[in-house]
């Protein structure tokens, strides 16, 4: 298992790089001056000269790259914010909890109600609540997620005066932003369960349980969910990075000094190094993440455990550590 | 050899007979077709159907309530809001059009390329794309639109690039599942190059799954597009367009609800009929896949 852990971070480094370089390429090419964003219009010829050379922006591009990727690795240096002039993994850094909180919250809320909907809807095939529940589920992965959050606004907030329109501070802020956000993965997340389920549902090993006498609950939450659980978890990691990536456009409809708003914000001010930071460390966050699920896996099914395990007692035994018993 | 044409055509006709009963039995894919079909009329009669111009301005007549005269109300120039929508269904319609068709044009070529020739160019495509799945799919838009600057062309293309990697995984998996079958052993053969065998017979096997995932796509296309404009990176006034609809309805949905519900109700259609649709032509063309 630890040798599978390490191969797989091993196996981030290289497209971290390619990211990074995508990153890179798509502001270089963008058209302005950075010595000319951070010094201002005022500034005379002689300024944003020095500035060029200070930034080193006069090399090469491939020679700019090494130096940008030899910055993070080295400093953990992202480059400089041009608007506030601070380092750009500050502010990131500063802003990612609320991020994080919020996918977190997003991702609790789909999952609670994605399973037991998607369970359910199996259970009763088109039974009344199962169609329903589907239909609801289309339009759930219809919506623009920030049109979404405007409307709940616009009925929570001004119309009924029940929770707050924007900020983070209180858990009655969190609840729009996070209904918003979590909507559309509860919607495939549903209909991935429903089809998992359904599925499994049919297999020998359910009817032999059933056969046994045991209760339909523990034959559904236990023996069925659990074979179904693949392809759910595969969902539950994709919709993590849809949802840091809903998040972008989620936290300047409620306001949220998360790195969304920052990036947007960014986007907006052509403030280059903040874009490019964020969309990397979304990327490191991501890559995380598959990780994480990759661990999931193996650790849901004994059938992929044993190919880690038995993988490496195969390499032990043509290195010789295993003897013969 | 003209007998053999004759068989196939009948067998292929057959099959795509079979799929479209089985399409037009879906409900819910039908009701997704009609909306399709209406949207894709309305876009075309645009300045018949619609009562205004998208950009004709009324100062005194800002801020209306929806009415007889104003189905959907008017916005903060005094224009309708209905006749805008009509309007911005070219624009959307246009945008899930190209941008699909440029993210399935190159998914699908560097799928077929990765899966036939497998190996080192495998390798190197694979991990291209893996570096784009790294980025979330809305985010890498936002980059790209952000380096090419706003306009709807860029749009397209951010929109169509960021979609590229899930044509790519999808026809290198059905590539290799035919690479190694007897007719295309057969069709190698007979002297065929590459580039005949995957055009003219690998290709056209694999085409349902490209079929469905583009019109799912379509509607994800749509999605972005509208996010894009919503961030100001998409078209530009006066040109009607829904995501950018919302963003300048923003600043008043405090007092004038109708100027962003109606928009987001227009995008919410359009993505939902065409995932209706999309879904029943998976069941159609995949039969294994209905339960």
């Amino acid at each position: 298992m630890l040798r599978f852990l390490f191969r797989r971070i091993l196996m981030m480094i290289p497209v971290l790089l390619g990211v990074s370089f995508v990153v890179f390429f798509m502001s270089y090419f963008t058209p302005g001056d950075p010595a000319v964003m951070i010094l201002g219009d005022m500034a005379t010829q002689e300024d944003i000269q020095m500035m060029h050379e200070q930034l080193k922006l006069d090399e090469p591009f491939l020679v700019q790259y090494v130096n940008y990727v030899k910055n993070i690795v080295t400093k953990g240096d992202f480059g400089t914010s041009y608007t506030t002039k601070q380092p750009v993994l500050d502010e990131l850094l500063v802003r990612f909890p609320n991020t994080f909180k919020l996918a977190g919250l997003s991702v609790i809320l789909s999952v609670i109600i994605g399973i037991t909907v998607g369970i359910v809807s199996a259970t009763r095939q088109y039974s009344i609540l199962d169609n329903v529940a589907t239909a609801i589920s289309f339009i759930g992965v219809s919506m623009p997620n920030f049109w979404q959050g405007m409307m709940l606004i616009i009925v929570f907030s001004v119309w009924l005066g029940w929770l707050p329109p924007s900020g983070f501070s209180t858990p009655m802020h969190w609840i729009l932003p996070a209904v918003t956000i979590g909507t559309s993965s509860a919607a495939q997340i549903m209909r991935m369960t429903r089809s998992s389920m359904l599925e499994v549902i049919r297999q020998d090993y359910i009817r032999t349980a059933r056969a046994k006498g045991q209760s339909e609950r523990i034959v559904i939450w236990r023996h069925a969910l659990k074979n179904a659980l693949i392809p759910i978890i595969t969902v539950v990691g994709l919709s993590f990075g849809r949802l840091l990536g809903g998040a972008v456009l989620t936290e300047s409809i409620f306001s949220i000094a998360g790195i969304g708003k920052l990036m947007v914000d960014a986007i907006n001010m052509r403030n280059y190094p903040l874009v490019q930071g964020g969309v990397l460390f979304i990327a490191i966050v991501m890559s995380v993440v598959n990780l994480i699920v990759d661990v999931l896996y193996a650790y849901v099914d004994p059938r992929i455990r044993t190919q880690f395990t038995t993988n490496s007692i195969r390499k032990k035994i043509r290195l010789g550590e295993v003897g013969d018993e | 050899m003209s007998e053999k044409t004759v068989a196939i055509k009948s067998r292929n006709s057959g099959m795509m007979r079979d799929a479209l009963v089985r399409l037009f039995r879906n409900k819910a894919a039908i009701l997704g077709l009609i909306i399709i079909v209406v949207l894709i009329l309305s876009a075309i009669f645009a300045d018949i159907v619609s009562p205004f111009s998208y950009d004709e301005q009324d100062l005194r007549q800002r801020f209306l309530a929806p009415s007889a005269e104003h189905f959907f109300g008017t916005d903060e120039y005094g224009r309708d809001i209905f006749s805008r929508i009509i309007y911005g269904s070219r624009t959307s319609l246009l945008v899930g059009a190209i941008s699909v068709t440029i993210s399935s044009g190159i998914g699908t070529i560097l799928g077929a390329i990765s899966g036939y020739y497998g190996n080192r160019v495998d390798n190197i495509i694979m991990r291209l794309i893996d570096v784009m799945l790294a980025i979330p799919n809305i985010l890498l838009a936002i980059s790209i639109a952000a380096t090419l600057g706003p306009g709807i062309v860029n749009v397209m293309i951010a929109v169509g690039i960021s979609s590229v990697p899930g044509y790519a995984r999808l026809v290198r998996a059905s590539v290799m599942s035919l690479r190694d079958q007897e007719f295309i052993e057969a069709a190698r053969s007979i002297g065929a190059n590459d580039a005949r065998i995957i055009l003219r017979h690998i290709l056209p096997n694999c085409m349902a799954p490209i079929i469905v995932q583009a019109t799912m796509s379509i509607a994800i296309a749509i999605l972005s597009a509208a996010a894009l404009s919503f961030l100001g990176l998409g078209v530009q006034p006066p040109m009607a367009e829904w995501g950018s609809m919302l963003s300048n309805g923003r600043a008043y949905i405090r007092d004038y609800w109708w100027v962003v519900t109606f928009p987001g109700v227009a995008i919410m259609s359009t993505v939902f009929a065409f995932n209706l649709f999309g879904d029943g032509l998976r069941d159609a063309l995949d039969p294994r896949l209905k339960q």
